[in-house]
């Protein structure tokens, strides 16, 4: 999308007419710039969107109303999305996991569901909690449908896109816009595709790298590693900057996703940083809830990063991820938990924070051997893990 | 019984071993990062001993736990 020149004519000629219209047209031009530039890329999608939008819209304040039903109507709206979203996203890998060979299933996934899906469940929540009471059609849609963050985030949070828009724009503010384009196109074209990707990694997949995992030894595999890591976040926090800032030009402050990650002193801080919007959205709905029901805070941290991995993807591989993350940050807050009862003072200074910078770096970046493998199934993931470990690695040579 | 403002900073200084010095009645403490996931268990414990209430799942939310005076704020009507 963001190599699509109408997308970069929409970024920059959409707010020329968006200021240039009465105040309460604006969201409604938002809207419709927003849907009819993504149905030109997935028509199908953003059709069943707007009917999940406007049933998400309409059905979600009756669980407002006093009653029995009262907590039936978010629960039965996030249970329809989040069979939509199993139905396209996890039913085919897991169908052609279990099923013989001639009988494979296979559906496109609609464009951006991970996000909206996410955004709707949050809108359900929001709604039911009064933590939301607009409702304009209009700017509802405008946030579902936002385009310069429909396909990679940030998962806005509605109370925050409410409170968070400008009503004029300002010179400030459009040079804040532009710079922060300016900011995810240098991230993402410079330092991902070039630098990382052309440099660093000469061009190598995950696939050669497997394929050549016993040539490459101990320290050329962590050596991809560390290159993915990179390209992970300069492609990614890339896109973030294009959004943010493209929003931005609409007089909308929408939420960071990143804050510096790869200098995190400790896991937990890491995920304080590195895609905030769906830590954020995973401590909210799947943590908190999953605490407060088991009173155990390491079967709600695993939860909440079983979810976040399978957000992602749903294959063995983002299990996996999921499942390291969340030993990380159980391990490193055990440790937290162990210090404070037995009131040992942690170490602090300069040498200290530089080692747990370093350990946590390292620790996240064994964790592309998940994610780096991901398109390529659970043999490469465990192929790539031996060899970052200095394991034999069968039917390599 | 309802937990008073002094109950609670001594658990956070005392029993957490947070800090308090900084801590006023606003200071978003799990968002933040100055308590911890673990530690936000112990501290409903706490609460729910303190102010001889149960904290029914749907009340453990950031919205009724991530500052001091959220917490006094849903203890005391807890506590009505």
């Amino acid at each position: 999308m963001h190599l699509d020149p109408v997308f970069w004519a929409l970024i920059f000629g959409a707010p020329v007419v968006f200021w240039l219209l009465p105040a309460r047209l604006r969201y409604g031009f938002l809207t419709a710039a927003s849907i009819g530039y993504l149905a030109t890329r997935d028509w199908t999608s953003v059709a069943a969107l707007l009917g999940w939008s406007v049933l998400f819209f309409l059905v979600a304040p009756k669980a407002l109303a006093s009653g029995s039903s009262r907590r039936r109507v978010s629960l039965g709206l996030v249970l329809a999305i989040l069979g939509y979203l199993v139905f396209f996203k996890y039913a085919p890998p897991l169908w052609n996991a279990l099923a013989p060979d001639d009988s494979g299933m296979s559906v496109v996934l609609p464009l951006g569901i991970s996000f909206f899906t996410f955004k709707l469940i949050h809108y359900a929540f929001a709604v039911r909690d009064r933590q939301v009471t607009d409702r304009s059609l209009a700017t509802f849609l405008s946030y579902v449908f936002l385009f310069p963050a429909f396909t990679a985030g940030p998962i806005e949070r509605y109370d925050h896109f409410l409170e968070h828009r400008e009503d004029r724009l300002t010179v400030a503010a459009a040079a804040a816009g532009l710079t922060r384009i300016a900011h995810g196109l240098v991230k993402k074209f410079v330092l991902a595709e070039i630098v990382v990707r052309q440099w660093l990694l000469n061009g190598a997949t995950a696939a050669d790298v497997v394929a050549r995992a016993h040539e490459l030894g101990v320290p050329g595999t962590w050596g991809f590693l560390a290159a993915s890591l990179l390209y992970a976040y300069f492609d990614f926090a890339g896109y973030s900057d294009l959004a943010i800032g493209g929003s931005r030009l609409f007089g909308l402050r929408i939420m960071e996703n990143f804050n510096h990650p790869l200098t995190s002193a400790g896991i937990g801080q890491f995920w304080k940083r590195w895609h905030m919007t769906l830590a954020g959205w995973c401590q909210a709905y799947v943590y908190m809830p999953v605490m407060a029901r088991t009173r155990n805070p390491v079967v709600a941290v695993y939860a909440t990063f079983v979810v976040m991995g399978l957000w992602h993807e749903g294959n063995l591989n983002y299990l996996c991820w999921g499942l390291y993350h969340g030993t990380g940050v159980v391990v490193a807050l055990s440790w937290a938990r162990t210090c404070r009862r037995r009131g040992w003072a942690r170490p602090s200074g300069r040498v200290r924070t530089a080692l747990v910078i370093a350990a946590t770096l390292l620790f996240v970046t064994g964790s592309s051997i998940f994610s780096t493998t991901s398109p390529l199934g659970a043999d490469a993931m465990l192929r790539l893990g031996a060899a970052a470990l200095g394991l034999p690695i069968g039917g390599a040579e | 019984m309802t937990v008073t403002h002094d109950d609670l900073m001594a658990f956070l200084r005392d029993g957490l071993h947070v800090d308090t010095s900084s801590i006023d009645t606003d200071t978003a403490l799990f968002t933040s990062s100055l308590i911890d996931s673990f530690a936000m268990v112990e501290l409903i414990v706490f609460l729910e001993k303190a102010g001889e209430i149960r904290m029914p799942p749907a009340d453990v939310t950031l919205t009724n736990l991530d500052s001091v005076g959220a917490m006094l704020a849903y203890c005391a009507t807890r506590a009505d």
